[in-house]
């Protein structure tokens, strides 16, 4: 025993310890990689990479040639998005739509998304057969009040995706148009069910003919689809998948066609909110364009304004409403134009129409109105000087204070609007060492 | 500090938070030096290798899902010994190359006792791995016995019969080299 205390105390002499100024000396190494380290990205909800769908292929081939079973192909069949065999499904449909003929693929690709859409619809019922509290007369059709759990609505996220990259291939307007109208039909104003997120949110459908918008309040991911040369553009930005359709005999004829229900009265709607103000931007199908300041600070409330001001349905100015919180006060100039967002958005040479006079420093307003170039960040120490660069040429700058590349990408996301991949992918970092 | 106290470090710092990473730091640097100086020749090495764990460690947090005081230091242990395993590739390299890289420091860091720390160096490597391990980790690294159970994978119970007796032995190696 005496041995063991001794022992105890031989030990604690011998220990290695860190002197104050190595410790410090240490961190000071471990804060300046901080500044670079990008740390394992979290986990990406939408996953549209090419690659991917290579492994689930390869799988394929080895299960069907190799193990030739016809009872995993039928279960493959029956699957559904977020089901284990639902990659080999999609799979054996890539497969089928790599060896059938130019023609022939317009078709299955019609047939699949139809497919897809038949998914999702039994996605929907499953989850209304399992709330037997909900509406009963509710079917697949969906009304408004379809609630759905977070796990059912990622299913869903994932059928729809693969049906908008299905869409993406297709090249007849007329399917198109149809199974658009379908999916709206299927998962528009779908709730979901708050289960650990403080806010619940709805999956939205917006298609004006030209577009169609599919949105959750809360998303943060990205990506980005061309197809062809860029005829078709598929993009998933802050929760919202946008398609781009751009077909040249429907540019003349700007959207008369195809108006879902829910447009009647309104075609885009937008609220920005600053804290000092609201602003809110109402286009109208008939072309005129309303622009107002207001109090109103919630969704609801601004829902609530447009409706008296326009006397359009509560809903339908719901379903077209894009709400967005700036951390910021409103700016003097809103030079928005949604109208020619559309076409615009290709060409980088959108001048400074409406005369802003403070040259270099246009306002970073909404960052999909004005494509930001590049974000070139000088770190000094703990301060971070931002440059960004816009389409347009002209740039803007200011300092932010850093400590971790992730706050850094967070501040800048937030800042300029963009969603946190968009900054990232657009940021150029240097470190200044002393 | 308290597990409770940890948690909020942890989720802090993953979410990229450089004060809570700091903070961090500070509770584990000396746990992860001392291991870390008696697995490398030189203090500069050992400097090095704690600030490449610490690195490590911020780039993998956002995977690591805080369940356990324990449980979190067993993952900080896990990236300890593999930021070690690449010091000692890297060291391997070199020696490869013909570049000279001996390291001839004792283990005693700053401020220990010289004579002291040779005698239980040596009397260190005389025992078993595993009960060396234990040793170091619980008087020089500070931790207790139910999370060193957690670090190396053995129950609790196995852990202090291995301590006892590496006590023992230690005693004995020592009271000899020194008669």
């Amino acid at each position: 025993m005496k041995d063991h205390t001794h022992i105890d105390v031989v030990l604690e002499k011998s220990r290695p310890t860190m002197s104050e100024a190595a410790s410090a000396r240490v961190w000071s190494g471990v804060a300046k990689a901080l500044l670079t380290t990008r740390p394992v990205a979290s986990p990406y909800q939408f996953s549209w990479l090419p690659l991917s769908r290579l492994a689930p292929i390869a799988l394929v081939l080895v299960i069907v040639f190799g193990v030739g079973s016809v009872g995993t192909y039928a279960a493959a069949e029956a699957s559904k998005p977020g089901d284990f065999l639902f990659p080999i499904e999609r799979a054996l449909e890539d497969l089928r739509l790599s060896l059938a003929s130019e023609g022939s693929s317009e078709t299955l690709r019609a047939e699949f998304a139809r497919e897809r859409l038949l998914e999702i619809q039994a996605l929907i019922d499953a989850e209304l057969g399992r709330l037997d509290t909900t509406n009963a007369t509710t079917s697949a059709t969906t009304t408004p009040s379809v609630v759905v759990s977070g796990a059912t609505r990622t299913r869903i996220d994932t059928g729809i995706d693969e049906l908008l990259l299905l869409m993406g291939g297709l090249r007849g307007v007329e399917s198109r148009d149809s199974i658009f109208a379908e999916l709206v039909n299927t998962v528009d104003d779908i709730t979901v069910r708050e289960d650990d997120d403080d806010d619940g949110y709805r999956l939205r459908v917006l298609d004006d003919g030209t577009r169609v918008e599919i949105r959750g309040d809360d998303d943060d991911s990205r990506s980005e689809i061309r197809e062809g040369d860029s005829r078709v553009r598929i993009r998933d930005k802050d929760g919202e998948i946008r398609i781009d359709v751009k077909d040249d005999d429907r540019d003349d004829d700007n959207r008369s066609s195809s108006q879902t229900s829910t447009q009647e009265l309104i075609n885009e709607a937008e609220a920005n909110v600053f804290t000092d103000s609201t602003e809110v931007k109402v286009e109208r199908s008939n072309g005129t364009d309303i622009t107002f300041t207001t109090t109103a600070r919630t969704r609801s409330a601004v829902i609530a304004e447009i409706a008296r001001r326009t006397g359009a349905t509560e809903a339908a100015i719901d379903a077209v409403l894009d709400f967005e919180v700036e951390n910021r006060a409103s700016r003097s100039d809103d030079s928005d134009d949604s109208e020619a967002r559309d076409n615009d958005r290709d060409d980088d040479n959108r001048s400074d129409d409406d005369g802003r006079d403070d040259d270099n420093q246009v306002s970073p307003s909404e960052g999909d109105d004005e494509p930001i170039r590049r974000i070139d960040v000088e770190v000094k120490r703990t301060v971070a000087e931002v440059e960004v660069e816009y389409s347009n040429g002209s740039k803007e700058r200011f300092i932010l204070t850093y400590s971790t590349r992730v706050t850094l990408v967070s501040d800048l996301a937030l800042r300029l609007g963009l969603t946190v991949a968009e900054a990232e992918a657009l940021l150029r970092l240097e470190i200044d060492n002393d | 500090m308290e597990s409770d106290d940890l948690r909020p470090l942890v989720e802090k710092s993953s979410a990229g938070s450089a004060e809570a990473f700091r903070a961090l730091y500070e509770h584990l640097s000396h746990r992860v030096h001392a291991y870390v100086r008696y697995r490398t020749g030189t203090e500069d090495a050992a400097l090095d290798c704690t600030q490449d764990v610490f690195i490590a460690l911020y780039a993998a947090l956002p995977k690591f899902t805080f369940q356990t005081r324990e449980q979190f230091y067993a993952y900080v242990f896990t990236i300890t010994k593999r930021t070690l395993a690449k010091h000692y590739a890297d060291k391997h390299t070199k020696a490869a190359l013909g570049a000279s890289d001996v390291d001839t420091d004792s283990i005693a860091a700053e401020g220990t006792d010289q004579e002291t720390s040779d005698s239980v160096i040596r009397a260190l490597s005389i025992l078993d791995e595993k009960t060396r391990e234990i040793i170091v980790l619980h008087h020089w690294s500070r931790y207790t016995f139910p999370e060193i159970a957690k670090l190396i994978g053995m129950t609790e119970s196995a852990v202090r019969v291995r301590h006892h007796r590496g006590q023992r032995q230690l005693a004995t190696i020592i009271t000899t080299a020194t008669i």
